[in-house]
């Protein structure tokens, strides 16, 4: 089997494979890392949720009713809210939800509403944020939004997790869900750090054809030699 | 040409590389605005249809021209109000010959599309429809026929009339159709809930709906109304499953959730199971609740105090060694509790507290009495107006009257030294950042401090999105120290830019280049 190509034409076909190869490499180490990324991303706003969720006491949500944002009992849960998520500047709002079978979520407790009375959700107010399946499952578990989204309050990520009342009822029971916004242009931030491979695939295609080309013609100065 | 054409090639290659890339990577410049959203897929409940008879008033015309001899348009309008459910449409079409009026016997053709029924003119019964057909004789002089109806059990009725009666020989056509009744629909009322069968490998998980507790695997759950279910399966040792079911009207979703073992304990850990009598013990071990008699708690090894508390009972108290991989059985039989008495000497007319519950007053023999005081420290307050608060932890032996002499001292004379304090004023730019003093979390501004001991603290202020504030305060006994802050921006970080494609391919033509000169050196 003789190939009757030129040497100019082999030196190009190595070359164009060359980039294909390394491009096509580049490119799924890419997308693997980026799906590392967001993996690990949501295992930790997962986590962080549901660790949270834990410290609220789902006794102190009882009988709460639209009105109550001065009330002593809502401004408590509000304090605590804030303090939880004020050990990480990442975590823009904590709330509570309450969900309903019909997949409705209606805010009980807006952490910001003792700062920002105007800006923050009220009791009762229905959550217009997209992930109405995600809310939904956690009642079951830790969730996490499927992508950034944009709502009236700003461009968020969240997470979300069931607030059970294990303490005083022993089946664990899911009275409430707490969520947490992450901003969407932090979340993206950290989710989309892959520049150094695309940067890396590419010296590597320059250096390849380079060399490519580089031994080839050496080669064939050495034969007409 | 060879040379460009291959230049082209690698041209394309790259923007096609970078095509797959580069728009991932320009993610982190992207906002979350510019996120378009998955579109959500709502399932919706299927329910049983229903067949339903419907009342449709059926308005045909038929304008049909004829054009011998003469030009007549004859229009027949049939209204017929029927119950049906076939939609085959009723097509009356009456085809009348015209001529001229005379005398003798004429005929009306009466055409139908069912044998067997029965024809009427103006009410008497003339004839039965036979091979599509039924033909009466008329006398074209006689009284004219108004009205022909067309009839049989189980169809409907036709009625209509002929344009005018024949003249001697005529044949005077009349077609009319008739259709099947519909039978009255069964009444089946449609199925409005559906069922989740649920069963967990292993078997016995607890399985919740919508985060509220149900059964444990396997179990079915009927009487749902159709619609999305957020179901989970926990069984101790294993990590929980979870998921959304969508219930249909009449059907059942099942729920077969396979557990997998949770992953292991960053160590190896010991069980021990703990039972009491009576049970429903609380219990805590290491000062935390666990839960309540029987069951078992999963423990590091080591030492670990475990406390048993029931109402009624006196605390039941054990230290135990937990050893790894190996279960130990605690079995408390808690004994009631042992109560002594406390005999509270202090000042006429103050009130007496037991842990925060009042005992009453003391009289004014001096001396108040409590019985039943359950045996162990407990915490005595007597407290009176104008008086300074007496505080003490006293252990109350079961069986035994045990003194309390709780002497109260006035106001103003109070011979403990209150240390000096002053205050710290704070308002900030923004307002709501949070206050530390001396690395303790003390509220948000503006707010005014005070108890805080006099000399030098470390005041810090945070907020999101501003650079912490740290100052040193100095605090003077009895006074007020301001602070006023203004806050500074932090400084907006450049969002990292992912390799653009401009880079991606001029990278390429460099390389095509560096390709280009070396060939042009051979």
């Amino acid at each position: 089997m003789t190939c009757s190509c030129s040497q100019p034409t082999k030196l190009w076909t190595a070359a164009v494979l060359v980039v294909i190869i390394i491009g096509a490499l580049t490119t799924f180490a890419y997308t693997s890392e980026q799906n590392a990324l967001k993996g690990a991303t949501d295992m930790g706003m997962k986590a962080t949720v549901g660790a949270m969720a834990t410290q609220v006491h789902a006794g102190d949500l009882a009988g709460l009713q639209p009105g109550d944002e001065t009330s002593e009992k809502y401004l408590a849960v509000a304090k605590s809210l804030r303090n939880m998520r004020s050990m990480d500047d990442n975590i823009l709002n904590a709330y509570i939800l309450k969900v309903y079978p019909n997949r409705t979520a209606i805010f009980l407790v807006d952490d910001l509403s003792p700062l920002d009375p105007q800006g923050s959700a009220k009791i009762g107010e229905v959550s217009t944020a997209p992930d109405e399946m995600e809310i939904f499952a956690a009642l079951s578990g830790p969730t996490v939004s499927k992508q950034p989204y944009t709502d009236k309050y700003g461009s968020f990520m969240s997470a979300y997790a069931p607030i059970d009342d294990a303490v005083t009822d022993s089946s664990g029971n899911t009275v409430a869900i707490l969520g947490i916004d992450v901003s969407a242009d932090d979340y993206n931030h950290y989710t989309s750090q892959g520049g150094l491979i695309i940067l890396t695939g590419l010296v590597s295609m320059i250096l390849a054809v380079g060399a490519i080309f580089f031994f080839g013609t050496r080669r064939e100065e050495e034969k007409r030699e | 040409m060879r040379k460009p054409c291959a230049l082209l090639i690698i041209l394309v290659l790259c923007v096609f590389c970078s095509a797959i890339a580069v728009p991932v990577a320009a993610d982190g410049d992207t906002p979350g605005t510019n996120v378009t959203m998955e579109p959500t897929v709502t399932l919706k409940p299927v329910t049983a249809p229903t067949t339903e008879a419907t009342t449709v008033p059926t308005t045909v015309k038929t304008t049909e021209p004829t054009t011998i001899p003469t030009t007549t348009v004859t229009t027949v309008v049939t209204t017929e109000p029927t119950t049906r459910v076939t939609t085959e449409p009723t097509i009356t079409l009456v085809t009348i010959p015209v001529t001229e009026p005379g005398g003798g016997k004429g005929y009306i053709d009466t055409h139908c599309n069912v044998d067997g029924a029965s024809v009427y003119f103006d009410g008497s019964y003339q004839c039965m429809i036979a091979q599509g057909i039924c033909t009466v004789g008329v006398s074209p002089t006689g009284t004219p026929v108004s009205s022909i109806t067309v009839s049989k059990s189980g169809y409907t009725t036709w009625s209509g009339s002929p344009a005018h009666m024949p003249s001697d020989g005529e044949h005077v056509e009349v077609y009319s159709t008739i259709n099947p009744l519909s039978t009255p629909p069964t009444t089946v009322p449609p199925v409005q809930t559906g069922t989740i069968y649920a069963q967990s490998s292993p078997a016995g998980a607890a399985i919740y709906l919508n985060g509220n507790f149900y059964g444990y695997s396997p179990v079915t759950i009927p009487n749902l109304a159709p619609g999305s279910y957020s179901m989970k399966a926990s069984l101790s040792g294993y990590t929980p499953d979870t998921q959304v079911l969508s219930v249909y009207a009449g059907q059942t979703a099942t729920y077969y959730p396979v557990l997998q073992p949770s992953p292991p304990a960053p160590r190896s850990t010991g069980t021990v199971s703990v039972s009491s009598n009576p049970s429903g013990a609380l219990i805590y071990v290491d000062g935390s609740y666990q839960g309540k008699t029987p069951m078992t708690v999963t423990l590091y090894p080591g030492s670990h105090m475990f406390r048993l508390s029931l109402a009624g009972y006196t605390d039941y108290t054990s230290t135990l060694y937990v050893n790894a991989n190996s279960n130990q059985n605690l079995n408390a039989d808690l004994t009631p509790a042992v109560y002594g008495t406390a005999q509270v000497t202090s000042l006429p007319g103050a009130s007496v507290f037991i842990d925060s519950n009042s005992q009453g007053k003391i009289p004014s023999s001096g001396t108040l009495t409590i019985h039943n005081v359950a045996n162990g420290n407990r915490l005595f307050k007597v407290t009176a107006p104008g008086y300074n608060d007496w505080l003490n932890t006293v252990y109350i032996q079961p069986n035994v009257v045990t003194p309390i002499n709780a002497v109260l001292t006035q106001i103003g004379t109070n011979p403990t030294p209150v240390p000096a304090t002053g205050g710290i004023e704070i308002v900030s730019t923004p307002t709501g950042a949070e206050i530390y003093v001396d690395n303790l979390f003390k509220g948000y501004t503006p707010s005014t401090l005070t108890g805080i001991a006099a000399g030098e603290h470390q005041v810090l202020l945070k907020y999101t999105g501003y650079i912490d504030y740290t100052q040193a305060v100095t605090v003077n006994a009895g006074q007020t120290t301001p602070l006023a802050i203004n806050m500074q921006s932090a400084p907006t970080p450049t969002p990292a830019s992912a390799p653009s494609l401009a880079i991606f391919i001029g990278g390429i033509v460099m390389a095509a280049g560096i390709g280009a000169v070396l060939r042009r050196r051979s």
